[in-house]
């Protein structure tokens, strides 16, 4: 199995470190996640208004802003691999799909069992929530054509195109609450934090933990790639 | 020649179209007979019939439309002429618009017309009904060239069916929205230049960037 | 001059040639040999501009092809594997269609072209009732009336009689003659009683792994 040399060395500086990137980062991450699970649970006071339920925002906020930050860097990535036909590009797009579908998948569903309590129903088709949903179903085309056609070349480049197309939906989500009246309340975190510093150190750290945790999914994914496509592991 | 050409190329696919007679018709059949069936199960007192009327006809044009997409696209692929196209001097985007003309022309057209005639059964009022007309008038362009986005994408898969209309479903909930909204918000008594607009401005955006990503989907799925 | 530098073709991440290179003058005539799936198809849909390769460099008159793709292709004409006609229309329509895709007009009427393949009996049929062969005179039938500088056939002899295979030697002898460049895949070497036939062997040009 013969790369060209150009490429030689992106990949093997990507397997030299891979390893050593991982072990270097799984421990800030377990840091930051039980720091936010322990003090979410445990040290932040009750809400006023909502009593305990509103402590599922510890779930719910981190996952929903990761299935977006997923979306935008799998669009970067798809324009790098169209303009530079780098297959680096190409293999973390198709890492990153899996837990982006499964991160939308737990915003969903953690939103809806907090809307129940809150709004009286487990759904309602506003702006936010319908545009989430169509990001799930976005996901999950991505994975239903790249996994349906058996060339590896034109799955990874038309995978690439339907990313482009879906694209235009990010700013539909993120913008949703602002152009509409919508049910969803507003930015959690935004220029003028509306939220207490003590319910905002455990959301940070969340956010932080659940990025860690796709950036190392990321690395194992992409390094498990390369050797499949080395053919030094069998898939 | 290159005026004369444009005609002979649209008129060949509309003629395509047409002369598969059976599947041409069995669309409008479908469409009827999926409607029709709504029409027997709820009866004319149900609250908001005509809402519902408005909504299941917008949905079985979606579901018209996708079915009918795959023929023309998947034979020009495998009997080779989507090579022809490609290899052709005039540029792939302007020969893609023209075969989203003609796909139009052939089989939107003629169900937008046949539509809100459709819609009448359902206790539309004339002007209801006229301006059913005009918002699939302005969505089915757009649901046209989302349509054979989708298909060129899943243009290698020998049966593409079901993944199709799971690529295009996300991209076609927008048209669908302002579509339905706009003949709900006449019926409460207002006027839709808004929905509208926004139809308008979904189709000229569909149509400024669907030739180009069309053209480059099918230039990937003939790489092989 | 048609000229071909270093070219690599990469599938799936196999190499299936490398540092390919050749030039080719007014009036010759290149056959691609090699065994089944040495890659004989996917050059010559290279050299058609079908499939971008990264490495290596295609000219034609001394200007790249990515550079002037559009003039390029009013240049060529490319007949592949798969036979562009329609099942479902005529000869006469899918000719008509094919001609008024490419820039010029037609060298000759369509029917004259029809008559010189004898296919004129054949021609208000619809394409899914003819034979074989009878669809293969069809396609090379465009090769009468669109004028070119460039042929690229891949497998044109397939499914032909006795009359159409020394018809189409008559053609491209012709079309030789008046200047122009063929490049052919041929399994049976109808095309070998072209003495001067250069002739290019992918066997030698696979990286041995």
């Amino acid at each position: 199995m013969l790369f060209i040399k150009k490429k030689k060395k992106i990949l093997n500086y990507f397997l030299k470190y891979a390893d050593v990137l991982v072990k270097i980062l799984s421990l800030p991450c377990m840091i930051f996640i039980i720091y936010g699970v322990i003090s979410s649970l445990f040290f932040v006071k009750m809400d006023i208004q909502q009593k305990d339920a509103f402590r599922i925002i510890y779930v719910h906020v981190p996952s929903a802003y990761m299935s977006i930050f997923i979306y935008v860097i799998m669009g970067v990535m798809s324009i790098l691999y169209l303009t530079f036909k780098d297959e680096i590009f190409n293999i973390i797009a198709y890492s990153s799909v899996e837990i982006g579908a499964v991160f939308t998948f737990i915003a969903l569903c953690t939103g809806s069992i907090w809307g129940k309590p809150m709004w009286g129903t487990w759904w309602i088709w506003d702006a936010r929530l319908t545009s989430e949903l169509i990001l799930l179903f976005l996901y999950l085309g991505y994975l239903g054509l790249r996994k349906a056609i058996m060339n590896d070349f034109i799955a990874s480049k038309s995978c690439a195109i339907l990313n482009l197309l879906g694209l235009i939906n990010i700013p539909i989500i993120h913008y949703s609450v602002e152009w509409w009246y919508t049910l969803h309340q507003k930015a959690t975190l935004s220029s003028r934090p509306t939220i207490e510093i003590e319910m905002l150190y455990p959301l940070l750290a969340m956010i932080l933990g659940f990025f860690l945790f796709y950036v190392l999914i990321v690395i194992i994914s992409v390094k498990n790639e390369i050797l499949i496509k080395k053919n030094i592991i069998d898939c | 020649m290159k005026k004369n050409a444009a005609f002979v190329i649209l008129y060949r696919d509309i003629i395509l179209y047409m002369r598969n007679s059976s599947e041409f018709f069995s669309i409008f059949l479908f469409f009827v007979m999926i409607t029709s069936l709504f029409f027997f199960i709820l009866s004319e007192e149900t609250i908001f019939f005509k809402k519902i009327g408005v909504c299941v006809i917008w949905i079985n044009v979606l579901l018209s439309m996708t079915l009918s997409l795959d023929s023309l696209f998947k034979l020009d692929y495998n009997y080779g002429i989507s090579e022809q196209l490609i290899l052709s001097p005039f540029s792939l985007s302007f020969l893609i618009f023209l075969k989203i003309i003609a796909l139009w022309i052939s089989i939107f057209f003629p169900m937008t017309i046949l539509a809100p005639i459709i819609g009448l059964l359902f206790g539309l009022s004339f002007h209801e009904a006229c301006i059913l007309f005009f918002s699939l008038l302005l969505g089915t362009p757009t649901l046209t060239v989302i349509g054979i986005i989708g298909v060129t994408l899943t243009l290698v898969l020998y049966r593409g069916g079901v993944l199709l209309t799971i690529l295009i479903l996300p991209l076609y909930i927008p048209v669908l929205i302002f579509g339905v909204s706009s003949v709900l918000f006449f019926i409460d008594g207002g006027l839709p230049f808004g929905h509208f607009s926004i139809l308008l401005s979904l189709l000229i955006l569909v149509f400024l960037i669907g030739p180009f990503i069309i053209s480059s989907s099918l230039r990937v799925s003939c790489y092989l | 001059m048609f000229s071909v530098k270093e070219l690599k073709c990469f599938i799936n991440n196999k190499i299936i040639f490398s540092t390919l290179s050749f030039n080719l003058f007014s009036g010759d005539i290149l056959q691609v040999v090699g065994i089944n799936g040495s890659g004989k198809t996917t050059l010559l849909k290279i050299i058609a501009g079908l499939f971008k390769s990264d490495y290596g460099d295609i000219k034609w008159n001394n200007i790249s092809i990515n550079l002037s793709f559009n003039k390029y292709l009013e240049d060529i004409i490319f007949i592949g594997h798969k036979k562009s006609l329609h099942m479902l229309l005529t000869p006469l329509e899918n000719i008509t269609y094919q001609m008024s895709l490419s820039k010029f007009n037609p060298l000759m009427h369509i029917e004259t072209a029809f008559s010189i393949m004898k296919i004129s009996n054949c021609i208000n049929n619809k394409c899914i009732e003819l034979s074989e062969g009878q669809c293969q005179k069809i396609v090379l039938s465009r090769l009468l009336l669109q004028k070119s500088k460039i042929w690229i056939l891949d497998e044109p002899f397939s499914y032909l009689d006795f009359y159409g295979i020394n018809l189409l030697n008559k053609i491209i002898s012709n079309f030789l003659y008046s200047g122009g460049i063929v490049i052919i895949s041929d399994h049976n070497n109808h095309i070998r009683r072209f003495n001067d036939c250069k002739i290019l062997n992918l066997n030698n040009y696979k990286k041995k792994l």
